[in-house]
């Protein structure tokens, strides 16, 4: 809360020039519609951190349910690198950030540039669809962390490992949201590249890509989600490092208010990450926009 | 202007586009889960002079489409052939534009980008492609609109741009599928008085054009191919002889013009009557 309250009228500064600007008779949705996110979630999260008091008093047991103000104090104490002696020997909190970080962005980084391409294939051929089905549906229908264990004694507990993990849960995402946004285009776009003498590559860049990039970006954006479970999976699985380790750790040792903080901070990053695809959908999509539902 | 030339004097003699005995089937799924072959076309024959505005018309369904796609080398026909400047089609020919009944725009690019889609395709130089898209979209009436995107513009705005996109890679032989077919009424009549000008003085163009509106292809063409049904084959060409510039005065009230009507008329009806499965038709039965 004590942060919150600073932040949200940090934000709130908006607030009077948006009004100001339609009491002249400017229409401003963007700042009406910022007005009402703005207040749908503060009651949200006041909502939410109600219940957490409720449910960390009915415990009665900090160890099992740390209630907001004690999970928040840790955060603190975490960002400050201040951990509970107990405790000691696990990584400092920015560091483990950033290693989580790294292991996100890699294996997300890795399923774009593996997924897309196998994506648009297996959307333009048959062939390459009848390959790619298959391994699809196998890697859907068993859960992903039954291959931890695998990839553990594969290749051990290293960076690569956690790397490969989040990798995995992420690129069969984008590569059916590809492959789905390609074979769903309208065949009149494919004939008006033949008709004016596309080259394969041409048909591919200019047409093929554009015309499924929102079903790519709808994938990226679910794949990023992935990434992040699948990095702090294979973190807390095995080596015990980053964000996911960091956890492990502290609840081994009975520091819950700080594992919760650990959890609060893998959602703050979480969240932070989720903005790329949300600022590249509307950079890239200024042509959509009336094709959008209109929203009170 | 070479204004008192007469339009035979305008046409080349020499054709620059032959359709040679051209015939396709499809497969058609019955009901039954068995498949019949349908012949959609059969023995088409015609061919385009230099200058000329000839129309397809027959009615809905008849393979209008089809044809057209064959013309451009977008299908293969099963027998025949098609001769353009001299060569058999295979492959869409560069000196072709085709205008799509469905506009067949990109809505990710801009009408200045969509304009340009032929000549980037072709690698013409960006400053030189910007240039001469310009052009057409100032041709084509568009000046002012060249950064909307597809969806902010009407439907004949955005025909338009598909015009402006075919004849920007300076087309022989400029294609059109029932260009018109979805505008509405008002819209369509200044776009046809638009085109004329435009195919007949501003750029001269050969054009084919298909559409089942009968004083669409009155209004537009030297000669009108008449096509029957089922399949579809060329039963009549009719010439259209009637004064030139026909955007300068009031075609509609000419006697010609309303013989013409009356005539491709009473053919679509026979065809459509006789050959599209509504049987003898008694409108005394209850
Ligand atoms: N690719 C295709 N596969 C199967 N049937 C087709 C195909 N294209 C067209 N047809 C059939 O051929 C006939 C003529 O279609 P089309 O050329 O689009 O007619 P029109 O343009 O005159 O309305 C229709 O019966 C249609 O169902
Ligand atoms: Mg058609």
């Amino acid at each position: 809360m004590v942060l919150l309250i600073p932040k949200s009228l940090e934000e709130g500064e908006g607030l009077p020039e948006a009004e100001a600007e339609t009491a002249t008779g400017i229409e401003n949705p963007s700042g009406i519609s910022f007005q009402k996110k703005l207040i749908a979630f503060i009651v949200s999260f006041s909502v939410f951190l109600l219940l957490w008091q409720l449910v960390a008093n009915e415990s009665g047991n900090s160890l099992i349910v740390a209630g907001p103000l004690p999970v928040f104090q840790s955060l603190v104490n975490l960002l400050q690198n201040h951990i509970p002696l107990i405790a000691r020997g696990a990584e400092t909190a920015d560091s483990a950030i950033l290693e989580t970080l790294e292991v996100i962005v890699l294996g997300f980084a890795l399923s774009v540039v593996v997924g897309i391409p196998i994506g648009i294939a297996a959307g333009l051929y048959r062939s390459v669809e009848g390959v790619v089905e298959p391994w699809v549906s196998v890697v859907y229908s068993i859960p992903i962390v039954a291959l931890v264990p695998v990839i553990y004694y594969g290749i051990g507990a290293s960076f690569t490992a956690d790397v490969l993990i989040a990798f995995l849960f992420s690129v069969f995402t984008i590569i059916i949201n590809t492959q789905n946004g390609v074979r769903y285009m309208s065949n009149s776009l494919a004939e008006v590249g033949r008709t004016y003498g596309a080259t394969s590559w041409q048909f591919i860049t200019k047409i093929v890509v554009p015309a499924s990039t929102p079903d790519m970006v709808t994938g990226m954006r679910i794949a990023v989600g992935r990434a992040i479970l699948g990095a702090v999976l294979a973190e807390a699985l095995i080596g015990e490092t980053g964000l996911g380790g960091l956890m492990m750790i502290f609840q081994a040792t009975f520091s819950t208010s700080y594992m919760m903080a650990a959890v609060v901070l893998i959602a703050i990053m979480g969240i932070l990450v989720l903005q790329v695809p949300k600022i590249l959908e509307h950079r890239l999509f200024k042509w959509k926009e009336t094709e959008r539902l209109a929203r009170m | 202007m070479q204004s008192q030339e007469s339009p035979s004097e305008l046409l080349s003699s020499e054709p620059i586009l032959r359709v040679e005995g051209v015939a396709k089937s499809f497969p058609k799924r019955q009901s039954g889960g068995k498949e019949e072959i349908i012949k959609v076309l059969e023995d088409v024959n015609f061919e385009l002079k230099g200058g000329s505005f000839t129309s397809i018309i027959g009615p809905s369904g008849c393979g209008k489409t089809t044809l057209l796609r064959i013309v451009d080398g977008l299908l293969k026909p099963d027998a025949g052939r098609v001769i353009f400047n001299g060569e058999v089609v295979t492959t869409p020919p560069t000196r072709m534009g085709f205008v799509f009944q469905q506009f067949g725009l990109l809505p990710w690019r801009s009408v200045l980008k969509n304009v340009e889609f032929g000549l980037e395709l072709r690698g013409t130089d960006p400053e030189e492609r910007k240039e001469i898209a310009q052009k057409y979209i100032d041709i084509v009436g568009l000046r002012g609109y060249e950064n909307n995107y597809v969806h902010e513009i009407s439907a004949g705005m955005q025909q338009r741009v598909g015009l402006a996109r075919a004849l920007s890679i300076d087309p022989d032989v400029l294609l059109m599928d029932e260009p018109f077919a979805s505008i509405d009424m008002q819209t369509r009549e200044i776009l046809q008085r638009q085109l004329l000008q435009i195919v007949k003085a501003s750029v001269p163009k050969t054009t084919l054009f298909v559409t089942h509106n009968v004083d669409e292809a009155v209004y537009l063409s030297d000669e009108i191919l008449l096509l029957g049904t089922h399949p579809a084959k060329v039963r009549e060409v009719v010439k259209v002889e009637l004064p030139p510039k026909r955007w300068t005065y009031d075609l509609r009230s000419q006697q010609e013009y309303t013989r013409l009507r009356q005539k491709i008329w009473k053919f679509l009806e026979k065809e459509i009557m006789e050959r599209g499965g509504f049987g003898s038709f008694d409108p005394q039965e209850p």
